[in-house]
């Protein structure tokens, strides 16, 4: 018969390790949290209507358009990342920590950069083909 | 209070490294693509790993998952409001995070809870 003093010891060990376990799910969320992105997207829409603005242009709208183009290319990004999270999830209690890491960060860059050149090449071919068949203009 | 510290310092870093990166490349989309880089995660997994082991970190990257999925449609949200809506971009990007919460738990509710 165990012993309510060893008993009890048992459910504060399960309990302290239910606790860093719901922990380790909620706080993986915020690994993918958009930190510096309004930072950085501000920022991207500023230099772009300063620079217009330097013409003497009105840049507002192209600084917005900047902005929007910075945030497409971080939607493409974050397939990437989701790659990153499976990798690591899925290998890193198999294999060694440097190597799950690197490959991971590797297989985020190509898989980021290969849906870019996808995108890009799509919009390529839809635009020749509107050039191609599309109305045409006088 | 030195576990905080090096947090702020590695993730720092990284941040940094992949924002100057980002700066480096044209077009817009391209340069893009490194706002969603695993800088955060890189450096937070790391530290992670060396306090509390292998295992607990890889139960970080499964919600991660969920994370990583309410990004994209936080992104697609933020392009949304600044080119359709013409939204200033610190407006749409403030905006977007109820769409980025309301996902990474929802998904979370529903799949790894």
């Amino acid at each position: 018969m165990r012993s309510p003093l060893f008993s009890r010891w048992g459910n504060h060990r399960h309990c302290r390790f239910d606790r860093e376990k719901v922990w380790a799910r909620n706080g993986g969320l915020f690994l993918a949290f958009p930190a510096i992105f309004p930072a950085s997207a501000t920022l991207v829409e500023k230099h772009e209507r300063e620079k217009k603005e330097e013409k003497g242009l009105k840049g507002i709208e192209r600084g917005k358009q900047a902005a929007s183009q910075d945030a497409m290319g971080a939607a493409m990004g974050s397939l990437g990342l989701l790659i990153f999270a499976v990798l690591v999830w899925l290998l890193l209690p198999e294999y060694k920590v440097v190597l799950v890491l690197i490959g991971a960060g590797i297989a985020w860059l190509l898989v980021s950069c290969a849906i870019w050149a996808l995108r890009q090449s799509r919009r390529r071919i839809f635009h020749d083909i509107r050039r191609q068949w599309g109305p045409a203009r006088n | 209070m030195v576990d905080v510290i090096l947090r702020f310092v590695i993730g720092g870093l990284f941040v940094t490294a992949f924002a100057v990166i980002g700066d480096l490349f044209k077009p817009k989309t391209f340069a893009g693509l490194f706002g969603a880089a695993p800088s955060v995660a890189l450096a937070t997994l790391s530290l992670t790993i060396a306090k509390d082991g292998k295992h607990f970190a890889a139960l970080e990257a499964r919600s991660m998952l969920a994370g990583a999925a309410a990004l994209c449609l936080y992104s697609l949200a933020v392009s949304r409001l600044t080119m359709r809506w013409r939204w200033p971009a610190l407006r749409a990007t403030l905006a977007a995070l109820v769409v980025w919460f309301g996902t990474a738990y929802g998904l979370w509710w529903a799949c790894f809870r």
